[in-house]
């Protein structure tokens, strides 16, 4: 069984919507909220498989909710006609579906994501986020899905903290420390103050001044490790 | 072939015009009227008349019309002596003819004819080409405002406010959900969204329109809007009869609505109303959208557009008699038209 749940701030849309998705039988929506902040509340505890989000709502937009969201359920996009948004939609190849709603276009779009939600099944649930987790990124009016196994490393800068993925680096509004606790200490290292790196993504280290370590990553960026910390790394590699 | 006829009229005259003045003067100055003088005058007359024509045709071929009046002013010269002498040479052929003197050996009276010839002609040229220049000048004009009007045309079709596709494909959204819940409800909807539809597509079509049609229109079109987003638009109405025939631009109206939801009521998560007022005072059309919500200075999400083109086409249709503000205060924007009553 598919968990769904729809975002929209129109009920005649979540309706038309809902009457459509009846027609699936394995999809079961376990929830409807007509803002963003409701939404944000309740779906750490829901835990959906899936989500019907709109883009244009009052207050938080569908990017806002799911640029603050943890972890981040398959998503499908519905929207009328809007040229921002789509436009946001075809420089990230995100899946979207236009209002008023085909129904053959949306079976074809559940089928794209049961893929995904069967590999998320198979994990057990857990608490921290690990490289085959995705998150949303927003960055002005770029967006985009990123799985955690493509971030090569994360940099503080001031309030903000700088993701470093496919050449891209857009800034979020999160504190390093923040997401240092949310991530898996298995993948991801606390490199120092400002950075936390990828161990995936080290290409090579050698020792630095004070008895810390450089570590070189595989896309040429050099990182500093303070001793302490390298000890840290020494006892993780060395497992 | 107009041209052509005025032209002969302005030869014939003129050259008419030249006999009787000649006459009137051999008159005045006391000089004997005879055969001699009728055929001296006549042989000018007709001389010139087929010289000056012949003037007319070495202007054509060698296309001085084309030349700016200081670049004229030494070709109308040299082309005024050399016919002024042509004509003299003639002359002084036929009064050999008929007088058998032979006017060269009074060779004052041959300088004092040449150069009366020579201002004639320049007289003659003179009178060409300042019609010629008073033509081209004023057909000029003419293609300027010619030119002018198409460019407001355009612009006025440029500005024109189409319907949004964004509220269209939101409709017919609304309107699927409503076909299940309310079949009576679906079936008005559609109804109203065609009103809609078709009056958008009219706009290009008229100028201007009764505020009574665009009322109409903005009616059908809030309700298609309340099917949407239900308790969260309340709408108001203070429509004072006499402003009903006012003559407003078709989709005036529309575009304030509309932008108030777009830009304030969806932008609420409570939601909000919108008050459409107008009246008439001292001549005067005016028109007001109070919608709750703020403005915003940024032009990025379209917002800017919408309002500069109203602001536009009613400058290019009233021609600067018309006014467009937008303010806000208390949590809501106001948008205020005055228009002249027409």
């Amino acid at each position: 069984m598919i968990k769904a749940v729809i975002v929209d701030d129109e009920r005649l849309a979540r309706k038309a919507l809902q009457s459509l998705l009846d027609e699936i039988p394995d999809l079961e929506i376990i929830a409807e909220f007509e803002n963003a902040d409701d939404a944000l509340k309740e779906l750490p505890n829901l835990n959906p498989d899936l989500l019907f989000l709109d883009i244009q709502m009052p207050g938080k937009t569908g990017f806002d909710l799911l640029a603050e969201l943890d972890r981040i359920p398959e998503v499908i996009f519905t929207t009328a006609y809007d040229e921002y948004a789509i436009k946001a939609f075809e420089v990230n190849a995100l899946d979207y579906l236009m209002k008023p709603i085909e129904e053959e276009r949306l079976k074809a779009a559940v089928e794209k994501v049961r893929e995904g939600i069967k590999e998320r099944k198979s994990f057990s649930p857990k608490e921290t986020l690990d490289e085959d987790d995705q998150v949303f990124l927003k960055d002005g009016d770029k967006c985009w899905f990123v799985h955690l196994r493509d971030v090569s490393h994360f940099e503080s800068v001031g309030n903000y903290v700088r993701v470093y993925f496919d050449g891209n680096k857009p800034l979020i509004l999160k504190s390093l420390n923040t997401l240092d606790s949310r991530l898996s200490d298995r993948s991801f290292f606390r490199a120092n103050r400002k950075h936390i790196i990828n161990l995936k993504w080290v290409a090579e280290s050698e020792p630095w001044f004070n008895g810390g370590l450089l570590v070189k990553l595989k896309t040429g960026e050099s990182i500093e490790i303070s001793r302490r910390q390298a000890v840290k790394l020494k006892d993780l590699m060395s497992l | 072939m107009h041209a052509r006829r005025l032209y002969w009229i302005c030869q014939l005259s003129g050259w008419f015009s030249y006999a009787t003045i000649s006459v009137l003067l051999t008159i005045s100055l006391g000089k004997p009227l005879n055969y001699i003088a009728f055929i001296a005058i006549g042989s000018v007359v007709v001389l010139g008349l087929i010289l000056s024509h012949l003037y007319r045709f070495v202007i054509l071929q060698l296309d001085w019309l084309r030349f700016s009046i200081a670049q004229l002013i030494p070709r109308m010269l040299l082309g005024s002596l050399v016919f002024g002498a042509i004509l003299e040479l003639l002359y002084a052929g036929v009064v050999l003819l008929v007088s058998g003197v032979n006017p060269f050996n009074k060779l004052i009276l041959v300088v004092q004819d040449y150069s009366s010839w020579t201002l004639l002609f320049l007289l003659w040229s003179a009178l060409y080409f300042f019609y010629h220049f008073f033509k081209n000048y004023k057909s000029e004009e003419i293609k300027n405002l010619q030119w002018q009007a198409r460019e407001n045309e355009l612009n006025l079709r440029r500005l024109r406010s189409q319907l949004n596709p964004h509220f269209i494909f939101n409709a017919m959204n609304s309107i699927r959900a409503l076909v299940d819940e309310d079949p009576a409800k679906a079936k008005k909807s559609i109804t109203q969204l065609s009103n809609v539809l078709r009056s958008s597509l009219l706009t290009d079509k008229k100028r201007l329109i009764d505020l009574k049609e665009e009322i109409s229109l903005v009616k059908d079109y809030l309700e298609i809007e309340r099917a949407r987003y239900e308790e969260r638009l309340r709408v108001k109405w203070a429509v004072e009869e006499a402003s009903l025939s006012g003559q407003v631009p078709p989709m005036l109206l529309q575009t304030l609505v509309e932008n108030g939801i777009k830009h304030g009521i969806s932008k609420l998560p409570k939601g909000g109303e919108i008050e459409i007022s107008s009246k008439v005072r001292e001549g005067q059309l005016f028109v007001e959208v109070i919608n709750t919500g703020t403005l915003k200075k940024t032009t990025s999400d379209g917002t800017g557009y919408g309002l500069t083109s109203t602001r536009e086409r009613l400058d290019i249709l009233f021609e600067g008699k018309a006014s467009f503000h937008i303010s806000e205060s208390n949590g809501q924007v106001h948008a205020k038209i005055t228009i002249p009553k027409l």
